[in-house]
Protein backbone atom coordinates (compact mmCIF):
# COMPACT_ATOMS: atom_id res chain seq x y z
CA UNK A 1 0.00 0.00 0.00
CA UNK A 2 2.52 2.31 1.38
CA UNK A 3 4.77 1.61 -1.73
CA UNK A 4 1.90 2.95 -4.09
CA UNK A 5 1.64 6.05 -2.56
CA UNK A 6 4.95 7.63 -1.96
CA UNK A 7 6.11 5.74 -5.49
CA UNK A 8 6.21 8.37 -8.64
CA UNK A 9 2.88 8.54 -10.22
CA UNK A 10 3.04 7.23 -14.27
CA UNK A 11 1.69 10.71 -15.50
CA UNK A 12 2.97 13.87 -13.51
CA UNK A 13 6.08 13.20 -10.97
CA UNK A 14 8.45 11.22 -13.37
CA UNK A 15 8.70 14.44 -15.36
CA UNK A 16 11.59 15.30 -14.09
CA UNK A 17 13.03 11.77 -13.85
CA UNK A 18 14.71 10.05 -16.69
CA UNK A 19 11.74 10.56 -19.34
CA UNK A 20 12.62 14.11 -19.45
CA UNK A 21 16.50 12.83 -21.64
CA UNK A 22 14.06 11.86 -24.44
CA UNK A 23 13.61 15.71 -25.18
CA UNK A 24 10.17 16.17 -27.27
CA UNK A 25 8.69 11.93 -27.34
CA UNK A 26 7.89 12.76 -23.60
CA UNK A 27 4.61 14.57 -24.01
CA UNK A 28 3.34 12.03 -27.19
CA UNK A 29 1.61 9.02 -26.06
CA UNK A 30 3.30 5.19 -26.70
CA UNK A 31 2.20 4.02 -30.01
CA UNK A 32 2.85 -0.19 -31.20
CA UNK A 33 4.92 -0.73 -33.52
CA UNK A 34 2.70 -2.23 -36.58
CA UNK A 35 4.91 -2.60 -38.91
CA UNK A 36 5.40 -6.76 -38.13
CA UNK A 37 1.53 -7.17 -37.75
CA UNK A 38 0.67 -5.42 -40.89
CA UNK A 39 3.26 -7.38 -42.55
CA UNK A 40 2.10 -10.75 -41.43
CA UNK A 41 -1.79 -9.81 -41.99
CA UNK A 42 -0.88 -8.75 -46.10
CA UNK A 43 1.09 -12.02 -46.45
CA UNK A 44 -1.80 -14.27 -44.84
CA UNK A 45 -4.09 -12.10 -46.88
CA UNK A 46 -2.21 -12.47 -50.32
CA UNK A 47 -1.77 -16.74 -49.32
CA UNK A 48 -5.68 -16.93 -48.47
CA UNK A 49 -6.53 -14.86 -51.67
CA UNK A 50 -4.53 -17.29 -54.12
CA UNK A 51 -6.19 -20.34 -51.92
CA UNK A 52 -9.76 -19.44 -52.19
CA UNK A 53 -12.35 -21.41 -53.60
CA UNK A 54 -14.77 -19.07 -55.43
CA UNK A 55 -17.26 -21.56 -56.44
CA UNK A 56 -18.70 -23.95 -54.26
CA UNK A 57 -19.15 -27.83 -55.38
CA UNK A 58 -21.71 -29.80 -54.27
CA UNK A 59 -22.85 -32.71 -55.90
CA UNK A 60 -26.58 -34.54 -56.24
CA UNK A 61 -26.35 -38.58 -55.36
CA UNK A 62 -28.62 -40.66 -57.31
CA UNK A 63 -28.46 -44.51 -57.65
CA UNK A 64 -29.26 -46.80 -60.84
CA UNK A 65 -30.63 -50.29 -59.63
CA UNK A 66 -28.10 -52.50 -59.63
CA UNK A 67 -30.15 -54.07 -62.66
CA UNK A 68 -27.03 -55.67 -65.46
CA UNK A 69 -27.83 -54.64 -69.06
CA UNK A 70 -30.80 -51.88 -68.31
CA UNK A 71 -30.11 -48.50 -68.98
CA UNK A 72 -32.48 -45.55 -67.26
CA UNK A 73 -35.72 -46.98 -68.74
CA UNK A 74 -34.93 -50.01 -66.79
CA UNK A 75 -34.56 -48.01 -63.80
CA UNK A 76 -37.92 -46.97 -63.99
CA UNK A 77 -39.30 -50.14 -64.33
CA UNK A 78 -37.94 -52.01 -61.98
CA UNK A 79 -38.80 -48.89 -59.42
CA UNK A 80 -42.49 -49.26 -60.84
CA UNK A 81 -42.93 -52.92 -60.21
CA UNK A 82 -41.55 -52.53 -56.64
CA UNK A 83 -43.39 -51.83 -53.55
CA UNK A 84 -46.94 -50.37 -52.90
CA UNK A 85 -45.54 -46.83 -52.78
CA UNK A 86 -47.67 -44.50 -55.03
CA UNK A 87 -45.82 -43.93 -58.00
CA UNK A 88 -45.59 -40.35 -59.03
CA UNK A 89 -44.24 -39.46 -62.24
CA UNK A 90 -43.18 -35.96 -63.36
CA UNK A 91 -42.98 -35.53 -67.05
CA UNK A 92 -40.94 -33.08 -68.40
CA UNK A 93 -41.29 -31.95 -71.85
CA UNK A 94 -40.93 -29.13 -74.07
CA UNK A 95 -43.90 -27.57 -73.52
CA UNK A 96 -43.99 -27.74 -69.27
CA UNK A 97 -44.52 -30.52 -66.53
CA UNK A 98 -47.30 -32.69 -66.65
CA UNK A 99 -47.47 -34.83 -62.88
CA UNK A 100 -49.06 -38.37 -63.43
CA UNK A 101 -49.62 -40.39 -60.42
CA UNK A 102 -51.54 -43.56 -60.31
CA UNK A 103 -53.03 -43.59 -63.49
CA UNK A 104 -54.45 -39.78 -63.01
CA UNK A 105 -53.22 -37.19 -64.64
CA UNK A 106 -53.05 -33.46 -62.56
CA UNK A 107 -53.41 -30.66 -64.36
CA UNK A 108 -50.18 -29.75 -67.01
CA UNK A 109 -47.90 -27.17 -66.00
CA UNK A 110 -47.16 -24.78 -68.86
CA UNK A 111 -43.98 -22.98 -69.64
CA UNK A 112 -43.65 -19.66 -69.12
CA UNK A 113 -42.02 -16.89 -70.70
CA UNK A 114 -38.89 -17.77 -68.66
CA UNK A 115 -38.90 -20.88 -69.15
CA UNK A 116 -40.44 -23.59 -66.24
CA UNK A 117 -42.97 -22.92 -63.89
CA UNK A 118 -40.77 -24.81 -60.94
CA UNK A 119 -42.61 -22.55 -58.28
CA UNK A 120 -46.34 -24.61 -59.53
CA UNK A 121 -44.54 -27.49 -59.85
CA UNK A 122 -43.14 -27.02 -56.18
CA UNK A 123 -46.82 -26.30 -54.87
CA UNK A 124 -48.14 -29.29 -56.71
CA UNK A 125 -45.31 -31.65 -55.13
CA UNK A 126 -46.11 -30.10 -52.11
CA UNK A 127 -49.87 -30.75 -52.53
CA UNK A 128 -48.83 -34.81 -53.03
CA UNK A 129 -46.61 -35.15 -50.08
CA UNK A 130 -49.17 -34.07 -47.99
CA UNK A 131 -51.67 -36.72 -49.69
CA UNK A 132 -49.25 -39.25 -49.29
CA UNK A 133 -46.73 -38.35 -46.52
CA UNK A 134 -44.80 -41.69 -46.64
CA UNK A 135 -44.38 -41.79 -50.21
CA UNK A 136 -40.75 -41.00 -51.33
CA UNK A 137 -39.85 -42.09 -55.29
CA UNK A 138 -40.31 -39.92 -58.11
CA UNK A 139 -39.92 -40.73 -61.58
CA UNK A 140 -38.82 -37.94 -63.62
CA UNK A 141 -39.88 -38.35 -67.61
CA UNK A 142 -37.72 -36.42 -69.21
CA UNK A 143 -37.71 -35.48 -72.95
CA UNK A 144 -34.37 -36.40 -75.03
CA UNK A 145 -34.25 -32.51 -75.47
CA UNK A 146 -34.30 -31.05 -72.22
CA UNK A 147 -31.10 -29.28 -71.22
CA UNK A 148 -29.20 -30.47 -68.13
CA UNK A 149 -29.72 -27.61 -65.78
CA UNK A 150 -33.53 -27.82 -66.27
CA UNK A 151 -33.65 -31.65 -64.76
CA UNK A 152 -31.43 -30.44 -62.03
CA UNK A 153 -33.69 -27.62 -61.09
CA UNK A 154 -36.51 -30.28 -61.45
CA UNK A 155 -34.57 -33.09 -58.97
CA UNK A 156 -34.05 -30.28 -56.69
CA UNK A 157 -37.28 -29.16 -56.49
CA UNK A 158 -38.31 -32.85 -55.83
CA UNK A 159 -35.71 -32.85 -53.17
CA UNK A 160 -37.15 -29.67 -51.70
CA UNK A 161 -40.64 -31.42 -51.71
CA UNK A 162 -39.54 -34.64 -49.57
CA UNK A 163 -39.07 -36.87 -52.39
CA UNK A 164 -35.51 -37.60 -51.89
CA UNK A 165 -35.94 -40.95 -53.96
CA UNK A 166 -35.64 -39.58 -57.45
CA UNK A 167 -35.27 -41.96 -60.90
CA UNK A 168 -34.71 -40.56 -63.91
CA UNK A 169 -36.29 -41.91 -67.51
CA UNK A 170 -36.49 -41.04 -71.04
CA UNK A 171 -37.06 -41.94 -74.11
CA UNK A 172 -40.99 -41.83 -74.13
CA UNK A 173 -41.14 -39.37 -77.17
CA UNK A 174 -38.92 -41.31 -79.81
CA UNK B 1 22.21 27.56 -35.84
CA UNK B 2 19.47 27.94 -33.61
CA UNK B 3 17.21 28.21 -36.19
CA UNK B 4 18.43 24.69 -37.59
CA UNK B 5 17.88 23.05 -34.41
CA UNK B 6 14.32 24.29 -34.28
CA UNK B 7 13.67 23.11 -37.78
CA UNK B 8 15.44 19.71 -36.57
CA UNK B 9 13.03 19.19 -33.34
CA UNK B 10 9.99 19.61 -35.48
CA UNK B 11 10.95 17.11 -37.84
CA UNK B 12 12.01 14.60 -35.42
CA UNK B 13 7.78 14.35 -34.83
CA UNK B 14 8.05 12.78 -38.64
CA UNK B 15 3.58 12.49 -39.75
CA UNK B 16 2.77 8.98 -38.84
CA UNK B 17 -0.16 7.75 -40.68
CA UNK B 18 -3.31 6.10 -39.29
CA UNK B 19 -3.08 2.28 -39.09
CA UNK B 20 -5.68 2.17 -36.98
CA UNK B 21 -8.57 1.71 -39.77
CA UNK B 22 -6.20 -0.20 -41.96
CA UNK B 23 -5.48 -2.86 -39.36
CA UNK B 24 -9.14 -3.17 -39.01
CA UNK B 25 -10.05 -3.59 -42.67
CA UNK B 26 -7.32 -6.02 -42.80
CA UNK B 27 -8.24 -8.02 -40.13
CA UNK B 28 -12.05 -8.50 -40.98
CA UNK B 29 -10.71 -9.71 -44.45
CA UNK B 30 -8.70 -12.13 -42.97
CA UNK B 31 -11.67 -13.57 -40.83
CA UNK B 32 -13.62 -13.38 -43.66
CA UNK B 33 -11.19 -15.39 -45.84
CA UNK B 34 -10.63 -17.95 -43.61
CA UNK B 35 -14.25 -18.30 -42.99
CA UNK B 36 -14.51 -19.54 -46.45
CA UNK B 37 -11.08 -21.30 -46.43
CA UNK B 38 -11.40 -24.69 -47.14
CA UNK B 39 -8.61 -27.14 -46.51
CA UNK B 40 -10.27 -29.94 -48.24
CA UNK B 41 -8.47 -28.33 -51.32
CA UNK B 42 -10.24 -29.33 -54.66
CA UNK B 43 -11.62 -32.85 -54.34
CA UNK B 44 -13.45 -32.44 -57.94
CA UNK B 45 -10.85 -31.39 -60.12
CA UNK B 46 -13.15 -28.81 -62.60
CA UNK B 47 -12.87 -29.46 -66.23
CA UNK B 48 -12.38 -26.67 -68.55
CA UNK B 49 -15.25 -25.00 -70.79
CA UNK B 50 -17.42 -26.72 -68.85
CA UNK B 51 -20.28 -25.02 -67.08
CA UNK B 52 -22.07 -26.83 -63.87
CA UNK B 53 -25.88 -26.32 -63.27
CA UNK B 54 -26.75 -25.08 -60.49
CA UNK B 55 -28.53 -26.67 -57.52
CA UNK B 56 -29.73 -26.20 -54.39
CA UNK B 57 -28.04 -28.75 -53.04
CA UNK B 58 -25.57 -29.33 -50.39
CA UNK B 59 -23.90 -32.50 -50.62
CA UNK B 60 -20.15 -32.55 -50.21
CA UNK B 61 -17.86 -34.59 -53.37
CA UNK B 62 -15.96 -37.33 -53.01
CA UNK B 63 -13.50 -38.61 -54.12
CA UNK B 64 -13.88 -41.05 -56.67
CA UNK B 65 -13.79 -41.65 -60.92
CA UNK B 66 -14.66 -38.71 -63.07
CA UNK B 67 -16.71 -38.39 -66.19
CA UNK B 68 -16.90 -35.36 -68.14
CA UNK B 69 -19.68 -34.19 -70.58
CA UNK B 70 -19.18 -31.01 -72.30
CA UNK B 71 -21.05 -29.81 -74.89
CA UNK B 72 -18.33 -31.83 -77.14
CA UNK B 73 -16.55 -34.24 -75.72
CA UNK B 74 -17.24 -36.96 -73.25
CA UNK B 75 -13.70 -37.18 -70.76
CA UNK B 76 -12.79 -40.06 -68.79
CA UNK B 77 -10.32 -39.00 -66.12
CA UNK B 78 -9.49 -35.97 -68.69
CA UNK B 79 -9.27 -37.49 -71.65
CA UNK B 80 -11.29 -37.65 -74.09
CA UNK B 81 -12.80 -40.94 -74.93
CA UNK B 82 -15.87 -39.87 -77.26
CA UNK B 83 -17.37 -36.98 -79.21
CA UNK B 84 -20.68 -36.21 -78.94
CA UNK B 85 -21.81 -35.84 -82.40
CA UNK B 86 -20.45 -38.80 -83.54
CA UNK B 87 -22.23 -40.16 -80.40
CA UNK B 88 -25.67 -38.69 -81.92
CA UNK B 89 -25.19 -40.47 -85.06
CA UNK B 90 -24.39 -43.63 -83.79
CA UNK B 91 -28.09 -43.34 -81.87
CA UNK B 92 -28.66 -46.25 -79.08
CA UNK B 93 -28.15 -46.13 -75.05
CA UNK B 94 -24.18 -47.39 -76.18
CA UNK B 95 -20.83 -45.35 -75.68
CA UNK B 96 -18.23 -47.65 -77.12
CA UNK B 97 -15.09 -45.48 -75.90
CA UNK B 98 -16.61 -44.66 -72.58
CA UNK B 99 -17.82 -48.53 -72.14
CA UNK B 100 -14.15 -49.50 -72.69
CA UNK B 101 -12.28 -47.08 -70.57
CA UNK B 102 -14.38 -48.46 -67.91
CA UNK B 103 -14.58 -51.71 -67.78
CA UNK B 104 -10.81 -50.85 -67.97
CA UNK B 105 -11.14 -49.11 -64.63
CA UNK B 106 -13.20 -51.55 -63.31
CA UNK B 107 -10.70 -55.12 -64.14
CA UNK B 108 -8.18 -52.74 -62.80
CA UNK B 109 -9.59 -52.08 -58.96
CA UNK B 110 -11.19 -55.78 -59.07
CA UNK B 111 -7.39 -57.09 -59.58
CA UNK B 112 -6.05 -54.87 -57.38
CA UNK B 113 -8.59 -55.77 -54.87
CA UNK B 114 -7.51 -59.32 -54.63
CA UNK B 115 -4.45 -58.97 -53.16
CA UNK B 116 -5.77 -55.88 -51.14
CA UNK B 117 -8.85 -56.04 -49.03
CA UNK B 118 -8.73 -52.54 -48.65
CA UNK B 119 -9.46 -51.83 -52.43
CA UNK B 120 -13.23 -52.84 -53.26
CA UNK B 121 -15.20 -51.89 -56.49
CA UNK B 122 -18.10 -49.82 -55.57
CA UNK B 123 -18.81 -48.39 -58.64
CA UNK B 124 -18.73 -44.66 -57.82
CA UNK B 125 -18.94 -42.30 -60.47
CA UNK B 126 -18.76 -38.39 -60.42
CA UNK B 127 -20.27 -36.79 -63.63
CA UNK B 128 -19.62 -33.34 -64.84
CA UNK B 129 -22.19 -32.44 -67.07
CA UNK B 130 -22.05 -28.35 -69.18
CA UNK B 131 -25.55 -26.48 -67.81
CA UNK B 132 -26.48 -27.39 -71.91
CA UNK B 133 -25.73 -30.26 -72.65
CA UNK B 134 -29.00 -32.12 -73.52
CA UNK B 135 -30.67 -35.44 -71.72
CA UNK B 136 -30.64 -38.02 -74.66
CA UNK B 137 -26.35 -37.28 -73.79
CA UNK B 138 -26.57 -37.77 -70.50
CA UNK B 139 -28.93 -40.68 -70.60
CA UNK B 140 -26.31 -42.32 -72.47
CA UNK B 141 -23.30 -42.00 -70.37
CA UNK B 142 -25.47 -42.87 -67.42
CA UNK B 143 -26.76 -46.10 -69.14
CA UNK B 144 -23.28 -47.10 -70.21
CA UNK B 145 -21.54 -46.60 -66.76
CA UNK B 146 -24.79 -48.50 -65.18
CA UNK B 147 -24.10 -51.35 -67.93
CA UNK B 148 -20.29 -51.10 -66.57
CA UNK B 149 -21.13 -52.14 -63.37
CA UNK B 150 -21.11 -48.41 -62.03
CA UNK B 151 -24.01 -47.60 -60.86
CA UNK B 152 -23.87 -44.74 -57.97
CA UNK B 153 -23.46 -41.44 -59.62
CA UNK B 154 -22.59 -38.06 -57.91
CA UNK B 155 -23.59 -35.40 -60.43
CA UNK B 156 -21.43 -32.27 -59.51
CA UNK B 157 -23.04 -28.90 -59.19
CA UNK B 158 -22.53 -25.81 -57.81
CA UNK B 159 -24.10 -24.63 -55.17
CA UNK B 160 -26.30 -22.08 -55.70
CA UNK B 161 -26.40 -19.18 -53.45
CA UNK B 162 -29.63 -19.32 -51.64
CA UNK B 163 -30.25 -16.26 -48.96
Amino acid sequence: MSGSVSGPSPGGKSRGGIASKGGSAQGTPIDLDMTPMMNMLIILISFLVTMVVFTQLAVIKFNLPPAQGGGTQAAADSAAAKGPEVDITVVVSENGFQIIGEGRKLDPIPKGAKGYDYPRLGQFMKKLKEEYPTSENVVLLIDSNIVYQDIITSMDVMRENKFPNILLSGGVYQ
Amino acid sequence: MKFGRKRRKGMEEFAKPQMTSLVDVLTVLVFFLLKNFSTEGDIVTQTKNLELPESSSKAKPEQMLNISISARHILAEGTPVALVSEEQERGGNDIPGLARFLEDKRKQTEEIAEFDKNVSFSGKLTIQGDRTIPYWLLQKVLATCGDNGYSSFSLAVMKKDVD
